[in-house]
């Protein structure tokens, strides 16, 4: 009679944690109804590259008067966030990526590899370079939550001059309990 | 000069009461016959008027899209807008200037947001607008 008790109640308790368990679904990225993260994830990718291509490609600087294209080398990002250490060079590798891919599909840009140019038989030189970081800060409010400032400074810069023919901050802000993993 | 009975005269405020709470009560401002590339989701419809929307290529030949909109309720609005950029032949470009953006406006506010397209070559365009935090 003892065992058949134990037998039921540890059927009840898995039952109960088996149905506590949140089921695996697949990210529908275009319409991604989950919550925000403290962290920064794709989603802040996505919004903060957006509003970056947004305001260089506004102000017309990409232009050339010959209808041309530029050739651009993408420095890497420099990750500065305080997150660095745990998914080291994929939040940076998301945002060269995806800030080439941007600059390529605009018809303004090609991007230069210098990786591969250094074996090229005739190397083009690039005329322009983009640098850029990513910075994060916490801040503590008065009731002790936190406040992370997330940071995308990006800077558009002629080679042969060293002009800045443009430069953009973009601001991503969070705010999360003390307790939020980020 | 007519005297009223008390009973007319409450009949009469009754009848001034009524017409003053229908007239109150017209119909709350909607959205004016929008272009039809402008799609506000069911969630935001009667909160938010889309008051105007512009287009112009502005300092580069890159289209931009500007709207600008008004919030009719007495609360926070949070909302949530993207702009689908496509070509002549109404096939949309893939870029992450069509991502999501997320925006706020307060109570009775009017604010604008814009859009560049992606390429130089874009013909039109879609605008969603939805609520969202």
């Amino acid at each position: 009679m003892k065992t058949q008790m134990f037998l039921i109640a540890g059927l009840v308790a898995l039952t109960a944690l088996t149905g506590c368990r949140t089921p695996t679904t697949n990210i529908d990225e275009m319409n991604d109804q989950a919550g925000a993260i403290a962290g920064f994830d794709y989603r802040d990718i996505n919004r903060s590259l957006a509003k970056a291509v947004n305001s260089m490609l506004s102000v017309g600087r990409l232009q050339r008067a010959d209808g041309g294209r530029w050739l651009v080398n993408v420095m890497p990002i420099k990750d500065d966030t305080t997150s660095r250490g745990r998914d080291t060079g994929a939040l940076s590798g998301a945002l060269h990526t995806s800030l080439c891919e941007e600059l390529t599909n605009s018809g303004k840009c090609l991007i230069f590899n210098p990786d591969v140019a250094r074996y090229a038989q005739t190397a083009a030189k690039p005329q322009l370079v983009v640098i850029g970081e990513i910075t994060s800060r916490t801040l503590f409010m008065d009731n002790h939550d936190r406040q992370i400032e997330y940071n995308l400074n990006l800077h558009l810069i002629e080679t042969a001059t060293g002009v800045e023919l443009w430069q953009k901050r973009v601001f991503i802000g969070k705010r999360a309990d003390r307790n939020a993993i980020y | 000069m007519k005297t009223f009975t008390r009973k007319e005269f409450m009949r009469g405020l009754l009848v001034v009461g009524t017409a003053g709470a229908l007239a109150g009560c017209v119909a709350p401002l909607q959205n004016p016959p929008l272009d039809p590339r402008i799609i506000v989701a069911d969630n935001i419809r009667g909160q938010l008027v889309v008051n105007d929307v512009r287009v112009a290529p502005g300092l580069s030949d890159h289209l931009t899209i500007q709207a600008t909109v008004q919030n009719v309720t007495r609360s926070v609005l949070p909302f949530k807008y993207r702009v689908i950029w496509v070509d002549d032949d109404g096939i949309q470009f893939d870029s992450l200037v069509s991502s999501w953006q997320f925006a706020s406006i307060m109570p009775q506010g009017i604010t604008s947001f814009k859009v560049t397209s992606p390429r130089a070559d874009v013909r039109n365009f879609r605008l969603y607008i939805e609520w969202g935090k």
